[in-house]
């Protein structure tokens, strides 16, 4: 693993992507955003990141697609599932699919890093919350 | 990380299957006799009082349904704050017919032993089968009516739970594992969108507490530290209800803002045209 966490962000909303890349550069991970759910998965195929964060709704793929496809291309990957239409049985469809953790919109970028520590502890590595 | 909610139609089954798994699993126990206490204590009551409004209905000789559902939401209060501390075991406080939509809650329901049931019944109370029978199904009609009238649910629909066992098919010690295994799922663990689902809850349970006294029928709800209210009013009494809603809530543990959303009480409105 680099020093840095590298996470992969896809949201196709631009607003989500500029708004949370730099709230989780600034706790030292390093930060790839993506708009287009394909263009993310042909990175996922090409990098192995050590942190997913996904929206759920999206057009053509959707977030627990994106799981599915992190789930068979790495066990490393800890996937955070991002969305503004939470529901109990989503949430643990998610869960059973083998997500990290699930976060619904709105949230704080507090709350993400949070749960982007916890990931981080969970692979055995740490982020750094005096940086922010 | 998660908490299990067991109900049953017979409390003997209840306490004896939430007793075996809190054993088994370790995990701590949410009951009548942890609750009630503190509950009364708070409020001011007797845990008996309490008791009764979980197993009694109101009537007029007794109390108003009003003040069933005030205990019942100090009750509530309670339990939802008790829950909060996860990896827990709870029955006996009508939890399964209002802690909803927190997926990280497994609720269960046990069908007892119909003989088994009925033996316990002769044995206590000396009546012959026939007339153990009888009492069974008042008493599960009884239970029913006081469900609905206090929750607006039908406790034996099975589409309410996560799972649902029946002792005439299964063995206690098998339906033991079984809880045991489900609650394994990851689905059932805690989860950022879960734990902020029950603080939620309990946002809306201490704000029904605290209000229910004086707005009996106000609507609660909480997203976030955000706290939504709507209530039935006149025109004319508003600003004042508003007002009032705003200073009970503010200082709730939890809340950062307060909305208060207050609609003409068109009938009430009306009746006061014909005076």
């Amino acid at each position: 693993m680099s020093e840095n966490l590298e996470v992969l962000l896809l949201d196709d909303e631009p607003i989500v992507g500029k708004r949370l890349k730099p709230a989780i550069e600034k706790i030292g991970c390093s930060v790839e955003v993506f708009e287009n759910p394909h263009a993310a998965l042909e990175r996922i195929d090409e990098k192995v990141f050590d942190i997913v964060v996904s929206d759920i709704r999206m057009d053509d793929i959707d977030g627990i697609q994106v799981l599915d496809h992190v789930m068979k291309r790495s066990d490393h990957t800890k996937v955070i599932l991002i969305t503004g239409y939470a529901m109990m049985s989503l949430a643990r469809e998610a869960m059973e699919k083998g997500a990290f953790d699930f976060i619904a919109k709105p949230f704080q970028p507090d709350d993400l890093r949070m749960v982007i520590a916890k990931a981080a502890e969970a692979l055995g590595s740490s982020v750094n919350f005096d940086k922010k | 990380m998660s908490i299990i909610i067991i109900s049953s139609d017979s409390q003997e089954i209840e306490s004896r299957t939430a007793g075996l798994i809190s054993e088994s699993l370790g995990y701590g126990m949410a009951a009548r006799k942890e609750i009630l206490p503190k509950v009364a204590e708070k409020y001011g009551l007797s845990a008996d009082e309490l008791v009764n409004v979980l197993e009694k209905r109101p009537s007029i000789f007794r109390s108003s349904v009003r003040q069933w559902k005030l205990y019942l939401s100090y009750i509530q209060e309670g339990v939802v704050e008790e829950l909060r501390r996860d990896n827990l075991v709870c029955y006996g406080l009508a939890a399964h017919l209002y802690v909803l939509g927190v997926s990280h809650v497994l609720r269960v329901r046990i069908l007892a032993k119909e003989e088994e049931k009925l033996r316990e019944l002769t044995a206590h109370t000396g009546i012959d089968m026939q007339a153990a029978r009888k009492l069974i199904d008042k008493e599960k009609k009884y239970r029913s009516r006081w469900a609905y009238e206090m929750y607006g649910m039908d406790e034996a629909d099975s589409s309410r739970y996560d799972l649902s066992i029946n002792l005439n098919s299964l063995d206690l010690e098998d339906a033991i594992k079984l809880i045991e295994e489900t609650v394994s799922y990851r689905r059932f663990k805690a989860m950022t969108y879960s734990i902020r689902c029950l603080e939620d809850l309990a946002i809306v349970s201490r704000a029904r507490a605290v209000l229910k006294k004086r707005f009996p029928d106000v609507r609660v709800q909480a997203s976030g530290g955000r706290l939504i209210i709507s209530l039935l009013s006149l025109k004319r009494e508003k600003v004042k209800k508003t007002k009032m809603i705003k200073e009970m809530t503010s200082d709730i543990q939890g809340v950062d803002y307060v909305e208060v959303h207050v609609f003409n009480d068109y009938l009430k409105q009306a009746a006061e045209s014909f005076r």
